[in-house]
């Protein structure tokens, strides 16, 4: 970057417009040379500068960063008249090749008790020359810090004594937040931060392509999660068509088994299957006749007892009335009872053990008539006995009163006659049974129509059974089926972790490890030139260079300055100090790869003749944009002319016509 | 002979590599530069670093489509 042209407007003493300062730009002849007595605005021109590059006029960004209040700018004689006044700064300046006009302005007018205010806010343009393109006001100072200079390192750059004084001073200052402050600036300066900002730009890079890599492995392990589920469901639905296709086999042979029943049934012509199912009903009505026949035969058994000895009671009663001896009559009647009572018993246990051809119990009618005339035969030989008296109240009685009851009798032939009936039955219904049996022939004892609808039943039951299992089991393997194809829609298309990602992350990796490696030997290696350059301007700026060797910058860039011999040198010269830092600024825009003017104010006000000589010489020597702004007395201008000779491309003198009032004359 | 920081940066960078074990092809080389060169444009820039990032990000990964490393693709 070279500056043109500076342009002031209504700045501090300079009135009005048309002060226009045009600087040098040929090379070798690059020094503009600006020259005012104190007081009369050559401060005003470096804060100029400071204010049309970034807005605001810091009074010096190393000693304080105070930004010094726009009211203090605009020209006062101006502000005279009570109207507003524009205040502007317009520099305009060589970038790549092309020329660029940057301006800002603002207005301000006088408020109350004389003060002056700024009204509204700067405005700012900035357009290239010749074309009309511009950069849009938002991004202008974004544009100049970027590209021209940025402010944070304009102090090395723009600087009066004073300020030389103050790097000078943080240069040398030893606590640690100092060291920092100056590290940070001159690192700033030098661009070595750049390399930091690098790694710190590769890393989340890395960051980013790490986490593009994890989402690929997320996405992988999803996909196994999603293929094993995808295989458990697939064996799942394996296992269960396995399954259906068992039931299945089952169920045909239950379907077989039952069309057979069914088939045997539909065989069996209506009348042999009415008949088939007659008799079936016959046998069970069989079972019950024989049942109540069982009962039949018990009632006869509890009043038979009674019933058979009615008719010795009557024997007896015969014989009470026949008088005759109690003794003979009851030893008779006795021997009679024990007889019938052993025959009785007799009877029973013959009647009781033999048994029922169709239902197992004894119940033979011809028996119990034989016994009847057994008894007969009783009562014909008791009738020969004699007779008892009825008014005797001895054993004998109590027999005859005990057999008297005639009603058994009756009872009992009912209960014979009752069992006759069901004898009837049972054998009709044997008789009918047998005669369907033989209607029926051998197909009736294969043919059971109720075993096969049982069968036909059971079967469809299974197959009933086997139905449900198998829709189950459909029900299911469309659920499978489902979660199938969801879990497969799932399925990504990542084909796991891009080897074209993991190798970028490798590169980045390694990258950025080199980086971090090489800092410290970029900046020993910065450091050297810087040193290198520091003691080269050095040697240019002294008088006397015989007495210094070199100057060495430490790793915290505290400066010293060694004799020939290698001693660290105490500089307690202000001048010296001054040229010193001369010489480390210089070095430091020479390693740069920055270009921009040195602008410096009453540089030389602190050195002695011979070193303003080489202060000059220096500026001859840099080979960069060089606008010094000097008082006559710190250099007279036949020095100038003798010591910087043709390099001086421009010279301005700057009077001051009254206390608020300066003008700018171009000598030839 | 002076050498401006992004000379010096790139020289140490590269040498770091070496020490690293890393082959230095012309092709790396040229990447370092070309990162260092963005990078260097950027330098004052306290803004947009998503933007430098990204286009960091860019040299890299068009560096690894044109010099893809020996191994079986995923």
């Amino acid at each position: 970057m070279r500056f043109l042209s500076l342009e002031l407007e209504n700045w501090s003493s300079y009135g009005g417009s048309g002060n226009t300062l045009t600087f040098a730009k040929t090379p070798g002849a690059e020094i503009t040379v600006i020259t005012a007595d104190n007081g009369s605005g050559k401060t005003s021109v470096l804060k100029a500068f400071s204010f049309v590059l970034y807005g605001s006029v810091n009074s010096s960004i190393v000693r304080s960063g105070e930004v010094v209040k726009l009211e203090e700018f605009p020209n006062r004689p101006a502000l005279e008249s009570g109207e507003e006044i524009t205040t502007s700064v317009t520099l305009i300046f060589e970038y790549q090749g092309a020329e660029w006009k940057l301006k800002r302005q603002f207005t301000a007018k006088h408020g109350q008790n004389q003060n002056l205010i700024v009204l509204g806010a700067v405005q700012t343009s900035l357009i290239q020359v010749g074309k009309g393109a511009g950069i849009s006001t938002e991004k202008i100072d974004d544009f100049i810090n970027d590209n021209l200079l940025n402010q944070q390192v304009s102090h090395f750059y723009f600087f009066d004594g004073v300020l030389l004084e103050e790097i000078q001073s943080q240069l040398t200052r030893k606590d640690e937040v100092s060291r920092k402050l100056v590290m940070n600036s001159v690192e700033n300066a030098l661009g070595l931060r750049f390399l930091d900002h690098l790694n710190l730009n590769l890393k989340a890079g890395l960051a980013k392509v790490d986490g593009e890599i994890a989402n690929q492995q997320k996405a992988l392990r999803q996909n196994e999660s999603l293929l094993k589920k995808i295989k458990d469901d697939e064996d799942a639905l394996s296992a269960l068509k396995a399954d259906v296709e068992r039931i299945e086999s089952l169920r045909i042979v239950e379907v077989a088994r039952r069309d057979e029943h069914d088939r045997n049934l539909q065989a069996i012509d209506p009348s042999t299957k009415g008949k088939a199912l007659e008799r079936t009903r016959l046998l069970e009505e069989l079972n019950q006749l024989e049942k109540e026949s069982t009962k039949a035969i018990q009632d006869i058994r509890q009043e038979g007892e009674r019933a058979w000895l009615a008719p010795l009671s009557s024997r007896l009663n015969d014989l009470f009335a026949s008088k005759e001896s109690e003794e003979l009559a009851s030893s008779a009647v006795r021997e009679a009872a024990t007889k019938l009572k052993v025959k009785i018993a007799s009877l029973e246990a013959s009647f009781t053990g033999k048994a029922c051809d169709l239902c197992g119990n004894s119940h033979d009618a011809n028996e119990l008539e034989r016994l009847r005339v057994e008894i007969e035969k009783l009562k014909s030989e008791l009738s020969q006995l004699p007779s008892i008296s009825e008014s005797d109240d001895k054993p004998l009685f109590k027999v005859s009163r005990a057999l008297t009851d005639s009603k058994r009798v009756d009872v009992v032939k009912q209960a014979i006659a009752h069992h006759d009936g069901i004898l009837l039955k049972i054998q009709d219904a044997n008789r009918k049974i047998r005669r369907i049996g033989d209607e029926l022939g051998n197909f009736a004892e294969n043919i059971d129509v109720k075993w096969e609808e049982t069968q036909r039943a059971e079967a469809n039951e299974k197959i009933l059974k086997y139905d449900n299992h198998i829709s189950e089991a459909n029900s299911k393997s469309d659920l499978l089926k489902s979660a199938l194809a969801n879990n497969k829609a799932k399925l990504t298309e990542s084909d796991g972790v891009s080897k074209k990602d993991q190798d970028a992350r490798n590169l980045l990796d390694t990258i950025c490890l080199s980086i971090e490696a090489s800092f410290e030997r970029f900046r020993d290696e910065m450091r050297a030139q810087v040193e290198e350059k520091a003691t080269e301007y050095l040697s240019v700026l002294t008088s006397q260079p015989e007495f210094y060797g070199s100057v060495e910058i430490t790793p915290d860039y505290q400066i010293k300055i060694k004799s020939p011999q290698g001693r660290v040198l105490q500089i307690a010269n202000a001048g010296h100090k001054q040229i010193l830092t001369t010489a480390f600024v210089s070095a430091m825009a020479a390693v740069s790869t920055e270009k921009t003017p040195f602008v410096m104010d009453t540089a030389l006000s602190h050195l002695d003749n011979p070193n303003s000589r080489q202060m000059l010489q220096w500026a001859k020597y840099v080979d960069q944009q060089v606008i010094l702004l000097v008082t006559s007395k710190e250099l007279p201008p036949e020095i100038a002319q003798e010591v910087l000779g043709s390099s001086i491309g421009r010279k301005y003198e700057v009077h001051r016509v009254s206390e608020e009032v300066s003008q700018i004359r171009e000598l030839s | 002979m002076m050498r401006n920081p992004k000379e010096l940066a790139l020289s140490a960078v590269l040498k770091s590599l070496y020490y690293l074990g890393v082959t230095v092809t012309p092709e790396l080389s040229a990447l370092i530069e070309d990162l260092i060169d963005r990078q260097w444009e950027g330098r004052n820039k306290d803004r947009d670093s998503a933007k430098d990032e990204a286009e960091l990000l860019r040299l890299v990964r068009d560096y690894v489509a044109r010099n893809p490393t020996q191994g079986e693709d995923n």
